[in-house]
């Protein structure tokens, strides 16, 4: 009855399901190819005869994406056929891989804005981490607090100014605070998209640094239920993590379920010593429930964070020594301080196919609690964050060549003190309103969006003693063409971002921090404005990717210390300044030879400079290169198959252009080495195993939250993944 | 599958058991060069530790620590340390 109440509503148009073969350029079958219908988010492979079928109603248009490794992949938009041919040629160079965008379902090479993607699997090949493995990604670093909590740095911004979304829903988990981490791990996350740079137009206020989109992995398509297991541990903290996930599909109805736990003890230095309370743990569960029908794709979401994690180099002298702030043994109990993170999400998203047009309606609802201790019973925080949003979007062809979507978004946020000895924010609600058209071009290999967006923010305290409302207007302008070996994408993008209840209303210590915060409440909006150029060259043995940038940010709002101590702590301020550029430019590489073909080449070029008036800013991400050299091996018939061997060495110049009162840091380079490795008798099983900073070297990172402390990240640090799908 | 399974479930298990909730206390007093001037209060469990941690402890005597004395009186909670600074 319910399926046929919808039809009234919204009527069949064309669906089937599809079958086909894969073949290479040679016309030999290709088996092994991921087969994904990007809509509903099903995932088939090819057999040994490159056939493949999905038993699935597939809506017309969806587009279906045929990809595997070492060959260049291909998309078709589903149409009516029932069966297809597709043919994939073999590749040789990948500098910026063509992938169906999950933001607007676009193929990656198809957008006016720079969006980089990436597979998770692809970052966490030496690095188990969720922000480690961004931070391989050019123009992105990580600000850390030791190896538990750590956060993601776009272009040289970070916390608030940086939106992380999952699954098309903002996360809301309090990443105003300098030591707040990002609160989640890579569970069950298939891919990762980057948008470097201003993105209120797609995701509203606050992306003014850029947006974080993650997208959780696909449903498998029919069969018996597939499970995966992953373990993985490293040496440096003694690292354990397990994930654990089932997969099943039966008609219409898909399901994802996966679990988690890691615990990680005190890391080992350089020196052999141990950073006290740099122990973490965490457990995950993430469960998805996803159904089709005819013209109507549902998915109903919901995840579990929790997170205990240390907070190292705690001392109660005014300058403790690194020999005081280590150890010689090594533990992973918790101890104090220590936060206690608790994350809750329930998202529900909907998408409606009307004739050509798309319908999107998502729903969610999550909770962040944020808890900080020094003492064991008593919490020096304890603040709740609920966050409530609905959104919708509509897109519809204009004509052949001209498409226009329009969407709004609402969102409530409710902040909440429990009883603990501070207070450092009130609480209050902030509730958003946004509207944004988006208008896009296309004819031949040129491409062209301009987008307008309207938001008005209300920041409201709960006693009614504050309350102040913000709105802005922001606008993106793209133009993409291209050639036959080249392409060029220029861009301009304006945000702005709102001060947090932290910025306007701060007033205690912050113990994560060690700061005396006090806001202020005349501070106003943040407007960013970035001008982007992408170029990319690809040729048979040789790709190349130039992307200079300028961003302007006017009223940029700066944490700025003071010459105070109050509750012995020290003093720091919210503070406007008028101006602050930042400008950079990222360069990839990647050559593989035509003399060895098993060899490939991969160099990546991060450069930026951040400057508030005549003086540089504080906290800026020094000039970066990373190499990477991997080998692969042919395939054999041993019980034992050697499929890859990489190189990578991290080149990290010294920072010397630091704001007054920071301190310059020097310049490392770090050395991993790593080889992925499945054995015969264990079918579906893989290992990877390697060696990080292999020569132990002793680094500290500019953005490193310890290195006021002189602390150093983790020494020397071998790791081993296994991987197990049945 | 099954017995990975129970491996992991059994690992989960014996990872979040959780130890007893005793620690050693001391007053974090501040002395007038600004250092601090620690004063131990003995090793305090669960209810006692949560007593102290959040109405404090008073001291009946001055204590002499080195050349500092820790005047007697009641000290608040956030005064008393229970977390491990010897390591």
């Amino acid at each position: 009855m319910f399926k046929q109440i919808l039809f009234l509503f919204f009527p069949i148009y064309c669906f089937s399901q599809i079958s086909g073969t894969v073949k290479d350029s040679e016309n030999q079958p290709l088996a092994g190819v991921d087969v994904l219908v990007s809509s509903t988010m099903v995932l088939t492979q090819t057999d040994s005869k490159g056939q493949f079928s999905i038993s699935l109603d597939i809506p017309k248009n969806t587009l279906i994406f045929f990809s595997k490794e070492a060959y260049a992949s291909k998309t078709i938009q589903y149409t009516s056929e029932n069966e297809v041919s597709i043919q994939l040629n073999k590749l040789h160079v990948d500098i910026d891989e063509v992938v169906v965008s999950s933001i607007n379902q676009k193929l990656s090479s198809n957008q006016t804005i720079n969006i980089l993607s990436k597979k998770m699997s692809q970052l966490n090949e030496s690095s188990f981490d969720l922000v480690e493995g961004l931070s391989r990604l050019s123009g992105v670093e990580q600000s850390s607090t030791g190896t538990g909590i750590k956060k993601i740095v776009v272009r040289g911004l970070s916390g608030m100014r940086v939106v992380t979304l999952l699954n098309g829903v903002r996360l809301e988990n309090q990443q105003w605070g300098g030591d707040h981490g990002i609160g989640f791990t890579d569970l069950g996350i298939g891919k990762v998209e980057l948008v470097k740079g201003p993105a209120s137009i797609i995701f509203g206020a606050d992306a003014l640094g850029g947006a974080l989109y993650f997208s959780d992995e696909n449903y498998i398509s029919g069969g018996k239920p597939r499970s995966k297991l992953i373990s993985t541990f490293e040496s440096s903290n003694m690292r354990i993590n397990n994930q654990l996930g089932v997969k099943w599909t039966r008609k219409a109805f898909k399901t994802n379920t996966l679990i988690e736990y890691g615990s990680a003890a005190d890391y080992q230095l350089p020196n052999g010593l141990y950073l006290f309370n740099s122990r973490y743990s965490n457990q995950a569960f993430k469960t998805s429930l996803g159904y089709n029908t005819d013209n109507w794709i549902v998915n109903l979401r919901y995840q579990y964070n929790y997170g205990i994690l240390g907070i190292p180099a705690h001392s109660h002298d005014a300058e403790p020594t690194l020999e005081q702030l280590s150890s010689s043994s090594q533990n992973r109990y918790p101890t104090r301080p220590t936060q206690f993170n608790t994350q809750h999400s329930l998202n529900l998203e909907n998408t409606f196919f009307i004739a050509d047009n798309t319908l999107n309606i998502n729903l969610s609802q999550s909770t962040n609690r944020l808890e900080e201790f020094e003492a064991w019973t008593v919490p020096e925080l304890d603040i709740t964050l609920g966050s409530t949003q609905l959104s919708g979007s509509y897109a519809m062809p204009i004509s052949n060549t001209l498409n226009w979507t329009f969407g709004t978004q609402l969102g409530q946020q409710e902040n909440t003190n429990k009883e603990a000895r501070t207070q450092l924010i009130p609480d209050g609600s902030i509730t958003d309103l946004g509207a944004y058209s988006l208008l896009e071009y296309s004819k031949n290999s040129f491409t062209s969006q301009l987008g307008l967006r309207f938001d008005k923010r209300e920041i409201e305290l709960q006693d009614n003693t504050f309350s102040k409302e913000f709105d802005a207007f922001s606008a993106t302008l793209g133009l993409s063409k291209k050639g036959q070996n080249q392409h060029i994408r220029v861009s301009y993008s304006s945000a702005f971002r709102t001060p947090h209840f932290s910025e306007l209303l701060s007033d205690g210590v912050h113990h994560g921090t060690k700061r005396y915060e006090i806001g202020d409440k005349n501070l106003i909006a943040e407007k960013g404005h970035q001008f982007d150029i992408a170029y990319e060259w690809t040729g048979e043995h040789l790709g190349l990717i130039i992307n200079p940038y300028f961003h302007l940010i006017n009223d940029f709002i700066a944490l700025n210390p003071k010459d105070s101590i109050i509750d012995n702590t020290q003093v720091y301020k919210y503070e406007q300044v008028d101006n602050v550029t930042i400008k950079g430019i990222e360069m990839n590489v990647h050559y593989h030879p035509h003399f060895a073909h098993h060899l490939h080449f991969e160099e990546s070029l991060t450069i930026m400079e951040g400057k508030e008036g005549n003086s540089f800013l504080a906290l800026m991400p020094a000039h970066k290169s990373q190499t990477l050299v991997r080998y692969y091996f042919d395939k054999t018939q041993k019980k034992v198959q050697l499929h890859n061997t990489f190189f990578e060495y991290v080149y990290t110049a010294a920072q010397n252009k630091v704001a007054e009162n920071e301190s310059p840091s020097k310049a490392y380079g770090l050395f991993n080495l790593g080889m992925n490795i499945s054995i015969d008798k264990i079918p579906n099983f893989e290992l990877t195993i390697g060696v990080k900073n292999v020569t132990n070297k002793s680094y500290i990172s500019h953005l490193s939250r310890l290195k006021s402390y002189e602390i150093p990240h983790e020494g020397r640090s071998y790791f081993i993944k296994l991987c197990s799908t049945l | 599958m099954k017995k990975v399974s129970i491996i992991m479930a059994l690992g989960f298990f014996f990872a979040c058991t959780d130890h007893d909730e005793c620690h050693e206390c001391h007053i974090a007093w501040e002395n007038a060069q600004g250092q601090e001037v620690e004063v131990e209060i003995g090793e305090f469990c669960e209810e006692d530790l949560a007593d102290v941690e959040s109405n404090g402890y008073t001291l009946d005597e001055s204590v002499v620590v080195g050349n500092d004395t820790v005047p007697a009186g009641s000290y608040p909670g956030s005064d008393i340390h229970c977390e491990e600074h010897d390591h």
